[in-house]
């Protein structure tokens, strides 16, 4: 069994890794955090697009576990194919505009201290992870209902799977495919297989942003990203439950550095880290409802930002691109959600119940109310940290010269706008699901506001022999001078 | 100095950072059921290894209580529990078929998460929150409730907080209660003079088929009267 879990996991963690490392752009020098940056990728990435696939087998075969390794077996060969092929024509090169290399920061007693702490926790939520998804084996309810129920449907309902979604709702299928694609490669439904999904995603979310904070600002900047989303107890918490939170939140992260990478790439002409941002994009529409709600986001936001500077054809061409990526999986989702998944509740109240509660404004006071007091209460009170960790620091970030920085914080605004907008035409108990919901969706977007607030935030630079405190294009200057 | 090479400013910012994980653990520990458990343990083992001593000095022979091992309380609300109820049942249904669900609103299975376990147990078997089923499974607080139900007792509602009182006050003015909800009435419950509640009215003719013992039954819809 344990063959065929690990088999199974090989096949989708390789597709994801050819995939990735023919997308991504080359890095000159060897570098760990590149590498790092590229297996978490490859994990999120390979079991998003086998469960793509899963899906795909089930709906055209009837399921036998012999056709889907051969199906999975032609996507890995398609995926080393494709590496052969755009490894020609993949002639850009990753070169960092905005950081100082690691050499420029010397070795200190104080980011040492901040490493050892970084590996200790990682250590300890390890241990922690392992020692209470073995108590709690199923998950969290949520998880049971949302997931782990869709996942013993697909497995266990053989060809009768598509009549469970009478009962269930329309949450898309990346979890339980993934679940259900490993239990049909063991034959057996074991429980392992949700925590170990669940392990990846968690682990690959810390490693993703440690690796791009570390690329895109350095390693002591990345330690402290690290370190502040392994604080963020509800993070791991919710890893431990395996809700759908924490892979989404790995999409929503993988989507938003790689627009960062695309910004700092240079040479050649071909865009394709917008292909894998499509990917990556798609596959959180996969993982979860507010997916859509991303994609939507980015589309809006792309245009009020890269539209004004780059021009029509541009923008156009960049938008084409990424739908490249996008749209192969969107069409999955659109598919799913339209042929067998039921029907949103939110809808079903009809347009007069919509136009009703858009209408009262005492539920604009609540839900403002709600998430006011949920963001102030985020995480022990997470977000004033980082506030006075700004005011201490000072930031770097200049509107005018980050454009994919602005980019992205109205990507996460409008996020927002829209979980207001979803709530505003809820049918449900308002307070109550304000209430239970909105810490989870913030969550969600929690590792990508802790990498944008690292984009943002001056690192801590080290007073050099040259005397120079603070402005990096000054410490690059004065380096050079020494 | 302790750190020369940084400015006051980054220190005290960095230093921020490394207490923070130590305060939101230390926040979460206090309520880990891990945690808790171990200190529930230590604790019981400091009293035992007491009243040990206590027993020696005073040379008695008396029955002392030893305390219940932590890990043997199951949750009622746990897939592992429910997995142990149902698994006689999951091999007289056919997992083809469509059943419905019934319930008493008693103790912890007042919620929809007794019938999100039962779902989940004995998937792939589809389970609508109904009595009109040729099929209907029946999880209730206890067997005895069994014997009790006529189609006076079962009604139909969604388990909304909102219906929760009025729930609460029909139980009281006339005993034993049986909810089996009407499939795909998502909303609120509007209809029936009962004020969000109505009678189910095709209950007529229920026949226990097999009852499971733990308050799990099998029931056939006859005919109606």
């Amino acid at each position: 069994m344990i063959f065929l879990i690990m088999l199974s996991f090989i096949i989708s963690i390789a597709t994801g890794y050819f995939f990735t490392v023919s997308l991504l752009p080359d890095r000159q020098v060897a570098s760990f955090s590149y590498a790092l940056l590229k297996i978490c990728l490859s994990i999120g990435v390979g079991l998003g697009i086998t469960s793509c696939l899963f899906f795909l087998w089930l709906i055209t075969f009837n399921p036998d576990t012999f056709t889907l390794i051969v199906f999975d077996s032609f996507l890995l060969i398609a995926s080393i194919i494709l590496f052969k092929y755009m490894i020609r024509f993949n002639n850009n090169s990753l070169l960092i505009k905005t950081t100082l290399p690691d050499a420029y920061l010397k070795p200190s007693w104080l980011i040492s201290v901040v490493v050892a702490l970084f590996l200790i926790f990682l250590g300890g939520t390890v241990i922690i992870f392992l020692i209470k998804s073995i108590k709690t084996p199923h998950g969290y309810l949520d998880a049971i209902i949302a997931w782990n129920m869709r996942a013993r449907f697909l497995f266990r309902g053989g060809e009768l799977w598509e009549t469970a979604f009478s009962v269930l709702t329309d949450h898309p299928l990346l979890i339980p495919g993934t679940i259900a694609r490993i239990w049909y490669y063991i034959g057996s439904d074991t429980t392992i297989v949700p925590i170990i999904v669940a392990f990846l995603f968690t682990f690959s979310t810390v490693g993703l942003l440690y690796s791009s904070v570390s690329i895109l600002r350095g390693r002591s900047q990345g330690v402290l990203a690290g370190l502040l989303l392994l604080s963020t107890v509800i993070f791991l918490q919710s890893g431990i439950n395996q809700v759908g939170d924490v892979p989404v939140g790995f999409f929503y992260l993988a989507t938003i550095v790689l627009f960062h990478l695309k910004d700092n790439l240079s040479k050649g002409k071909n865009d394709f880290t917008l292909i894998l941002a499509g990917i990556t994009a798609g596959l959180a529409s996969w993982t979860k409802s507010e997916g859509s709600l991303f994609i939507v986001s980015i589309v809006v936001a792309s245009a009020l930002i890269f539209l004004p500077k780059k021009g029509f054809k541009k923008y156009i061409k960049d938008l084409l691109i990424w739908g490249i990526g996008l749209i192969p999986i969107l069409a999955a989702v659109i598919y799913f959600k339209t042929q067998i998944a039921s029907p949103s509740y939110v809808l079903d109240q009809g347009w007069t119940g919509i136009i009703n509660k858009l209408a009262d404004p005492t539920r604009y006071l609540i839900i403002t109310q709600m998430m006011v007091r949920t963001l102030v209460t985020f995480g022990d009170g997470v977000l004033f940290l980082l506030a006075l960790y700004l005011i201490l620091m000072g930031k770097k970030y200049i509107i005018r010269d980050d454009i994919v920085t602005t980019f992205s914080i109205i990507v996460l605004c409008f996020m927002l706008i829209g979980y207001f907008s979803i709530y505003l035409i809820n049918p449900v108990d308002l307070s109550f699901v304000v209430k239970v919901s909105f810490k989870r969706l913030f969550l969600q977007l929690w590792p990508a506001i802790i990498f944008i607030f690292f984009m943002i935030v001056k690192p801590p630079i080290i007073i050099n022999d040259c005397s120079v405190d603070g402005n990096m294009d000054k410490l690059v200057n004065a380096k050079n001078q020494c | 100095m302790i750190f020369p090479k940084y400015s006051p400013r980054t220190i005290i910012g960095i230093i921020l950072l490394i207490i923070f994980p130590f305060f939101t653990y230390s926040h979460w520990f206090a309520y880990s059921r891990v945690v808790s458990t171990l200190v529930t343990k230590v604790k019981s083992i400091v009293t035992e290894q007491t009243l040990r001593t206590n027993e020696n000095s005073m040379n008695i022979n008396a029955n002392i209580k030893k305390p219940t091992p932590i890990g043997d309380f199951i949750s009622p609300i746990n897939p592992i529990y429910y997995e142990q109820r149902f698994k006689h049942l999951k091999s007289e249904v056919p997992k083809d078929k469509i059943v419905g669900y019934m319930t008493d609103r008693g103790g912890v299975y007042s919620k929809p998460i007794d019938w999100w376990l039962t779902q989940y147990v004995l998937t792939p078997l589809v389970i609508y929150r109904d009595i009109d089923r040729e099929l209907i499974i029946g999880n209730f607080s206890n067997s005895e409730i069994i014997s009790k139900i006529t189609p006076d007792t079962i009604y139909c509602s969604n388990f909304y907080p909102s219906n929760q009182e009025i729930m609460n006050k029909l139980s009281n003015e006339r005993g034993l209660l049986l909810i089996g909800p009407k499939h795909s009435a998502t909303a609120h419950v509007t209809q029936g003079s009962d004020g969000g509640i109505m009678k189910c009215s095709s209950v007529n003719n229920l026949i226990l088929l097999k009852d499971f013992g733990d308050g799990v039954a099998l029931f056939k819809r006859g005919k109606a009267k």
